[in-house]
């Protein structure tokens, strides 16, 4: 019960931090969602490192969860930036999916942070069900990722410059997706850049 | 339509604040309960027109929580399948729960939380009540239409719509209440095969174990267990596979770990039941102790906790204790006949142990006087296995067989009989008593059903009269002596039967069969045979509710061949 407390403070203390973001300068917020996509994953840390079981997995009503999404991340997102959503889930026979949402959530939150941090105008999320996967797609119109990052699949010790974070984020979300499913359909996530405007498109794939 | 919201929350600004949010979203006719005891008032008030929805905060105070309210909603349908659940909470390990139990709500929804948050669940609730009203409407039934519901959710499932999964679900339920446990399994296995389903995968498993599989069933939960390891229903069936392997220990063991999990009063009392039966008293005792301190003014409080508890005491030998958690049954419990002759027993039990040899002769004779060979197999049980203890082996004795023969069609309780009997007579002559008495009665109304065939109509209702008052619980005999009954009337009876004399023969058939008809509806009222009956009772008397079953589409015919016994 007190991880579950902990967990809540840090929740409330990244979401505190985050509101504040749409009436900060642009380095100031730049540097307030630097400080809550590092709470965020402490919380990720916290439930993944107990003795209880790394995932909970629940029955997911995935519009409910997309419409939750996209509205905390309208409460958060820069004032100087666009945060659109679009979900088509009619790949899906039964409307909802099996995944640990809280966690799911987690990462989710921190990729949008982390895109708000680069993006110029806009950050886009989108959600879908394709092949018997599940798949949310962060894209933003900043710099990209790193090219070295791309090319090691994810930031390596020497392509960790200021440009994108320390990277932690990313290797605690690599984790949390990879424990949904095993072998061949093990969840993943995948970086590229977009190649016709530039920006950053961060994949997330559930079985 | 003006959907009906029920809203249950201790903090009179957030029901208001809810109340508010859902006049936004339409046109709600609110309610507003203040603790789960309102709740419940407010919902029986409301049984001619239930709620369509109810939006309930997880802490409720009095020691009981949202889910405990559900559990108790649901599992005793205080509330109509239709009727969705929202839970509200500001608790952060809701979630470990909702992701651990088997019945949760609709939705849920962490607080603080936003006006779209609570609209898409509100939204999501009402749909699913429209997409699956044909379904809801076969299983709200005073007696659920299991086979109609099968029929509604198949169309749903053609339809293919955003609650086909629920649609799945609920047909999969379906089946394993008709006992089709393949037809469970092959749905379970669409779903499976989709996507590994915590719930879907214990269905399979279930069906697998009613099935006579159950090494593939423990194959499966194990597989399951790995994907999810805090689903506390895997454990459940877990625990009755071992159970049925009569591996006690080992089933206490899984619960254990279940409890570890969700540590409710409904497992405790559970595991504390299960521990008492393995003889592990210490275990009994400590975890119904926890269940009577926390929930003995709860909605789930039962008089099992208690009963449960004082045996353990007395098996430890702390008999001044055992006395005093029976004593205080009167503090929570009505004391109606059924309680007071339970409660007299567990009494002569412990007087009987700690030597108080005449007073619990008394005790126990003083239970005789007032016990109903009508009361629960139960009930009547636990009597029996006093007298034995207390120098009234005759009377306990005949006690037993009087539940085996008239519970004969329950395999359930003629084993639990026998497993009663053996702690106080000898296993195997127990046993024998019980089988050739069962055989007797199976001839005598095999024989019935044999005169009934060659047309000695007058000789089966002699003999069935004599078997009919004997076995007052037994439905079949008083299905087959009604029909014995109103054969004869049909072909016996002329056309001015109702102005006959009060003592007339035909009259005093007809009132027989219809104290018999009033019984059969109370033993079972889902029994196939009872509409068919009733509605060749009220052929002859035009009294259409004689029993007030509901009406199937049935024949007279269909109840005409007469039922013999296995």
């Amino acid at each position: 019960m007190s991880r579950e407390r902990i967990a809540l403070l840090l929740h409330n203390a990244r979401n505190r931090l985050a509101s504040l973001c749409p009436g900060a300068t642009p380095a100031q917020a730049a540097e307030m969602l630097g400080i809550a996509g590092q709470l965020s994953s402490a919380m990720a840390l916290l439930r993944l490192g107990g003795s209880e079981p790394g995932l909970r997995r629940e029955e997911v009503e995935l519009e409910v969860f997309f419409s939750d999404l996209m509205a905390e991340a309208a409460r958060l997102s820069p004032a100087a930036l666009v945060t659109e959503g679009e979900a088509d889930f009619s790949g899906n026979p039964f409307g909802s999916w099996v995944f640990d949402s809280q966690l799911i959530r987690v990462v989710l939150m921190d990729g949008l942070m982390n895109a708000w941090r680069h993006a110029r105008t806009k950050v886009r999320l989108e959600a879908g069900c394709q092949g018997g996967e599940l798949r949310f797609v962060i894209r933003d119109d900043g710099p990209g990722f790193p090219p070295a990052w791309l090319a090691t699949a994810g930031p390596g010790d020497a392509a960790r410059p200021k440009a994108r974070g320390t990277g932690l984020g990313l290797e605690l979300a690599r984790h949390i997706v990879g424990l949904h499913g095993t072998g061949p359909r093990a969840g993943r996530v995948e970086l590229a850049n977009e190649t016709e405007h530039g920006g950053a498109r961060l994949s997330i794939f559930l079985p | 339509m003006r959907y009906k919201v029920l809203i249950v929350e201790d903090e009179e600004q957030v029901g208001l604040l809810v109340e508010h949010l859902l006049a936004e979203f339409d046109n709600f006719h609110v309610d507003h309960s203040a603790s789960a005891a309102q709740s419940i008032d407010r919902i029986n008030a409301a049984r001619q027109e239930p709620y369509d929805l109810i939006l309930c905060d997880y802490h409720l105070g009095e020691n009981t929580n949202g889910q405990q309210l559900l559990e108790f909603l649901r599992f005793e349908r205080r509330i109509p399948r239709r009727t969705g659940f929202i839970m509200l909470t500001g608790d952060a390990s809701y979630p470990a729960v909702a992701s651990a139990v088997e019945l949760v709500p609709d939705s849920y929804l962490l607080k603080p939380f936003t006006r779209d948050a609570l609209h898409s669940r509100v939204t999501l609730a009402v749909g699913k009540r429209q997409a699956l009203k044909s379904v809801y409407e076969a299983l709200d039934q005073p007696q659920p239409d299991w086979k109609t519901a099968v029929g509604a959710c198949t169309a749903a499932i053609v339809e293919a719509g955003r609650f086909t999964l629920e649609a799945l679900r609920i047909k999969a339920e379906c089946h394993l209440k008709l006992g089709n446990w393949g037809e469970a399994a092959s749905v379970y296995d669409k779903i499976v095969a989709w996507r590994p389903t915590a719930w879907a995968e214990v269905g399979r498993a279930r069906a697998l174990r009613n099935m006579g599989h159950p090494e593939l069933a423990l194959e499966k939960l194990k597989a399951a267990l790995e994907l999810f390891p805090q689903y506390v229903a895997a454990y459940d069936e877990l625990a009755a596979l071992a159970l049925e392997d009569g591996q006690g220990a080992m089933a206490q063991e899984i619960l254990e770990r279940a409890h570890a999990i969700v540590p409710s009063n409904r497992r405790s009392r559970q595991l504390g039941l299960l521990a008492l039966d393995n003889g592990d008293l210490e275990t009994a005792s400590r975890f119904l102790q926890v269940v009577v301190d926390r929930d003995r003014y709860g909605l789930m409080r039962s008089t099992e906790d208690f009963f449960g508890l004082a045996s353990a005491l007395r098996q430890l030998g702390r008999y001044d204790e055992a006395f005093t958690v029976l004593d205080s049954l009167k503090d929570h419990f009505p004391e109606t006949r059924p309680l007071t002759v339970r409660k007299m027993a567990a009494e002569a039990m412990v007087k009987s142990a700690c030597e108080r040899h005449g007073d619990a002769r008394q005790t126990v004779r003083e239970a005789l006087e007032i016990r109903d060979d009508r009361m629960e197999p139960r009930t009547q049980m636990e009597l029996a296995e006093a007298c034995h203890h207390c120098g009234e082996e005759e009377a306990g004795r005949r006690i037993f067989v009087h539940v085996a023969e008239n519970w004969q069609e329950d395999p359930g309780i003629v084993a639990q009989v026998k497993t009663v009997m053996a702690r106080v007579m000898e296993p195997e002559q127990s046993a024998r008593m019980i089988d050739y008495t069962l055989q007797e009665l199976v001839a005598a109304n095999n024989e019935a059903a044999a005169l009934m065939k060659a047309g000695k109509v007058d000789e089966v209702i002699g003999k069935m009269e004599v078997i009919a008052k004997r076995l007052p619980n037994h439905a079949t005999v008083q299905a087959n002596f009604i029909q014995a009954l109103l054969v004869w009337l049909e072909q016996h009876a002329p056309p001015n039967l109702m102005e006959l004399p009060y003592q007339s023969r035909p009259r005093l058939y007809l009132a027989a069969a219809r104290e018999h008809l009033r019984r059969l509806a109370v033993i079972n009222p889902a029994f196939p045979r009872l509409a068919p009956l009733q509605r060749g009772f009220a052929k002859l008397t035009g009294e259409v509710d004689v029993a007030a079953a509901a009406m199937r589409a049935q024949t007279p015919e269909e109840a005409a061949e007469m039922v013999v016994g296995e």
